[in-house]
């Protein structure tokens, strides 16, 4: 029995051991929502989400091929869309931005196109089909939105960055599978840095890039590692990409399990575990955004949820 | 260019009595166009089996249809080493480092790649999204019919093998047929390859036969020596031996810049690397096929 | 018709003289018992494709293992017409006002009767429980890896098709070979027929390779000519001739008898009725192809 004791407690003291290593910024759970489910506030493999300027959650409910908003406390609100190809509809969306306005736009990724929305969810519009043309994408990853509007789309298998006005009309596009350095797959998540540079997840080679509005490397952050004794600006496939008010930049880094965070100029701040648990067929920190608040938000993609830290 | 074509025919009718072979001589204007379609379990499978008699027949002017029969899920790795310069823009598949990549992306990944072989043909892609009987989540596999693939619902139909059962499924299949009327169609050997291999081969075998009740102009059923034929009783006792053998020599390189197009199978290294390991004595000069139907007699 | 019988009984003999007959001695004392193994997909399927072929060898001695693959979730009917003193004791299962019996009945009901079918050879029935890809809620199908099959959660292994890339499920067949190590294994045709029947050969066939790469001493792989072998294509280039013929006349009695076993299947009305429509004419003759022979 005393033997017991001692193992548990071994245990215990060597996971917060861990735990704490990790938890250098002491960054807390303020709440955690959500499971597996198609009912209002359940989800099938949440995406990418982003919080408004009134601290709303917009949330890509990917496998349900829909969006759900919630309060800031996790209450929800409304949601919208279902499978289809329809105005409105979705084929298995990923990212999301809003604009100043409050808008809501939606990659519909395997529908190869980008759908605009109000904030109640209102169709406004959408922009691509499945081609090479300007106005064409396929499979959009990652959206994003900077201060002027401006809509930033990944356009994966075209390799490049696509930029439209907040009406959806085609502006420029930069980029290759060269110059923006990847080998074969896209990043996956796009951001603006509060500069205004563009910055990615550059997931495969395990490391952010930024670039200017119009395509000139700036600066790559990061390199691989993996496992509980990976190190700070060591990344296993980060994926998602926030950046706050303040400019830090956040991270989701996926292999790591936890949720990174640099600042403006990509120096390490601090990172935390985002389950504690290495299973990677259990948990999967995909999406990330900040509030106004300074809270951090994550979905974890296979455990059906969202987490909600308070730094 | 006609003078090409000449030979290349001649060097083909030779080659049949060589192999006591049998095919279609080249197509005679002013008819409607005659059609090849080859069904590929995977992405790339189209290129394993019949690659170079895909290119020799549309070169002789028939109208060449390439079907990815499965939407891949699986089949996608990504290196864990990190990015270096100079290091191809590719992930190596086979990399003892490699782990997969997600369901979703594969799925893009490979039918974007398949669309590039297929131009590379000059054949019109058309993708079934029959079902991968797994995929990966995280660097786990999960199986179909498990409550995990369940959940996740990646995109597609049925799976392949359950497809058989299914007559609307098989009528996926049969409505292609009707549509093109194809003079040969190719696909996998009958059983004894990888389940997917094996079924996609009989939904096909099945469809063709269903079309060929309503009597619908279809021409032949070929499939190639694998599988069991390479046994050992199989050859022995001439099962394995195939009827049909088809010259590709002159249509290597439009097969290899094929196959080049799946990147995420070979590296990018080519077909040196794809096949390297994969088989012993194989000669790709010739395509065989074993006919399992024909009802052009 | 009897003159059609005879002559689809007599071609088919004239055809045996042709070709060289493989059947093995008769065993011989002292020796370790020699093993026949016959896997069938579904409860019926050793009885229907080899069923005299294991009657004969269990006779000369060999030690007989009917194997069924599946476990039977689809295939029992009920009758809806009401129960009258004077019908048999048993339901028509080709009666155009059958049902479905539920999933889990009927794999009861099919596993006891594979038993019965197993006892009259005798054999050892051995039941590997791979799923059946469909049953029925209600009177709807249902199929595998839809959520309604989930949620019911059958008994069973994986699906078949699906056993065939999962190295412990192949496993779970070689062991079985090792076991037994049978002279003779006989299964479905590879491909071209029911998609359970093609793949649980194709587990066999798998299994089988891996029995021979280590050694076990087994000896010969054998299908049934079925499916695509039938085509007219495979029978003008002699793909679809049997090199094995087995000359089961004298025990044609005990594989209708074990067919006869499987109430569910027949209705109770024996073997005409079962095979009414689809007789084949060499049923003296048990046909196979050797796929794989260890014994060279």
């Amino acid at each position: 029995m005393k033997k017991h004791i001692y193992i548990i407690s071994t245990l215990v003291a060597s996971t917060l051991t861990s735990l704490v290593a990790l938890s250098q910024t002491g960054a807390v759970m303020v709440t955690k929502w959500g499971e597996f489910g198609d009912k209002p506030g359940q989800f099938k493999f949440p995406a990418m989400l982003a919080v408004s300027k009134d601290s709303n959650v917009y949330v890509v409910d990917q496998h349900n091929h829909r969006v759900q908003k919630f309060d800031a406390n996790g209450n929800f609100i409304q949601m919208w869309g279902k499978f289809g190809t329809g105005a409105g509809e979705f084929n298995y969306p990923y990212g999301i931005g809003i604009d100043s306005k409050g808008n809501v736009y939606v990659s519909d990724m395997n529908n190869n196109r980008v759908q605009k929305f109000s904030s109640k969810g209102d169709y406004i519009g959408s922009v691509g089909s499945y081609g090479t043309g300007d106005a064409q994408l396929k499979y959009p990853y990652g959206i994003a939105i900077d201060n002027n509007d401006v809509l930033y789309v990944i356009d994966a298998f075209n390799y490049c960055i696509k930029k439209f006005t907040a009406d959806l009309k085609f502006l420029s596009k930069w980029g290759s599978a060269e110059s923006i350095g990847i080998k074969l797959y896209m990043p996956h998540e796009i951001a603006i840095t509060k500069e205004g540079n563009v910055i990615l997840s550059d997931r495969q080679n395990h490391r952010l890039a930024i670039f200017s509005k119009d395509g000139t490397l700036v600066k790559r952050i990061g390199e691989y590692g993996e496992g509980k004794d990976a190190k700070a600006g060591q990344f296993s496939e980060p994926h998602g990409l926030a950046v706050s008010a303040a400019g830090d930049i956040y991270i989701t880094d996926r292999y790591n399990f936890r949720i990174q965070e640099l600042d403006g100029n990509g120096a390490s701040k601090a990172q935390w575990l985002a389950t504690g648990i290495f299973e990677d067929d259990k948990y999967f920190p995909l999406g990330i955004a900040t509030g106004s608040d300074g809270c951090v938000y994550i979905t974890d993609h296979y455990a059906h949820c969202i987490h909600k830290y308070k730094l | 260019m006609k003078q090409k074509k000449f030979l290349a025919t001649i060097m083909l009718v030779f080659l049949l009595s060589f192999f006591s072979i049998e095919t279609v001589s080249a197509q005679p204007t002013g008819k409607p166009q005659k059609c090849i379609m080859v069904f590929g379990a995977h992405a790339d499978d189209v290129e394993s089996i019949a690659g170079g008699t895909l290119a020799k027949y549309i070169a002789m002017g028939y109208k060449g249809i390439y079907v990815g029969t499965i939407n891949n899920l699986a089949g996608c790795s990504l290196e864990k080493t990190p990015y270096f310069n100079g290091a191809p823009l590719f992930t190596i598949s086979n990399s003892p480092r490699k782990y997969p990549v997600d369901a979703l992306e594969t799925s893009q990944i490979r039918q974007e790649e398949a669309l590039q072989a297929a131009e590379v043909f000059g054949a019109t892609p058309i993708f079934l999204d029959f079902r991968e009987p797994w995929f990966s989540m995280g660097r786990k596999q999960i199986d179909y019919g498990t409550i995990q693939y369940q959940q996740f619902s990646p995109p597609g139909r049925k799976l392949i093998s359950i497809a058989t059962i299914v007559s609307a499924d098989v009528d996926v299949v049969c409505e292609l047929l009707r549509k093109y009327q194809p003079e040969i169609v190719i696909t996998h050997t009958l059983g004894g390859e990888k389940l997917d291999h094996g079924n996609t081969a009989y939904l096909v075998y099945l469809a063709f036969k269903r079309v060929m009740k309503e009597k619908m102009p279809l021409g032949k059923l070929w499939m190639p020596v694998r599988g069991w034929f390479s046994e050992t009783a199989a050859q022995k006792n001439g099962r394995g031996k195939p009827d049909i053998g088809i010259d590709v020599k002159e249509y290597l390189p439009i097969k290899y810049a094929a196959y080049d197009k799946h990147i995420s199978q070979n590296g990018g290294f080519g077909r040196d690397y794809v096949l390297s390991n994969k088989r012993g004595p194989y000669n790709d000069q010739v395509e065989e096929f074993i006919t399992v139907i024909d009802i052009t007699r | 018709m009897i003159a059609k019988t005879a002559k689809e009984i007599l071609l088919p003999l004239l055809f045996t003289q042709l070709f060289i007959f493989s059947v093995a001695a008769a065993q011989t004392s002292g020796k370790p018992r020699k093993c026949i193994m016959i896997f069938g997909a579904h409860a019926d399927d050793v009885d229907e494709n080899a069923g005299g072929t294991l009657a004969k060898y269990v006779a000369m001695g060999y030690e007989g293992i009917y194997v069924c693959a599946i476990n039977n979730l689809d295939g029992c009917n009920l009758e809806r017409t009401p129960w009258y003193d004077k019908g048999p004791n048993f339901t028509i299962s080709n009666s155009p006002h059958k049902y479905r019996v539920d999933a889990l009945e009927t794999s009861q009901i099919r596993e006891e009767e594979a038993k019965a079918a197993a006892a009259v050879y005798p054999a050892i029935p051995i039941f590997l429980n791979y799923k059946e890809p469909t049953f029925f809620i209600g009177r709807k199908i249902v199929y595998y890896g839809s959520p309604e099959y989930d949620a019911f959660d059958p008994p069973g292994r994986p699906l078949i098709p699906i056993a065939t890339y999962m190295d412990s499920e192949v496993d779970s067949v070689y062991e079985l070979l090792k076991k037994y190590q049978p002279e003779i294994v006989i299964t479905h045709t590879l491909g071209g027929e029911k998609m359970d029947h093609g793949n649980t050969a194709y587990l066999i066939y798998l299994a089988f390779k891996k029995a021979m790469d280590n050694h076990v001493p087994v000896g010969k792989l054998w299908m049934v000519v079925n499916g695509w072998f039938l085509d007219k294509e495979a029978q003008r280039t002699g793909r679809g001739k049997p090199d094995v013929h087995i000359d089961v006349k004298a025990y044609l009695k005990t594989k209708y008898t074990a067919l006869n076993k499987h109430i569910s299947q027949n209705g109770g009305f024996g073997r005409d009725y079962v095979m009414g429509n689809e007789t084949q004419p060499k049923e003296v003759i048990e046909e196979f192809i050797t796929v794989l022979d260890n014994t060279k």
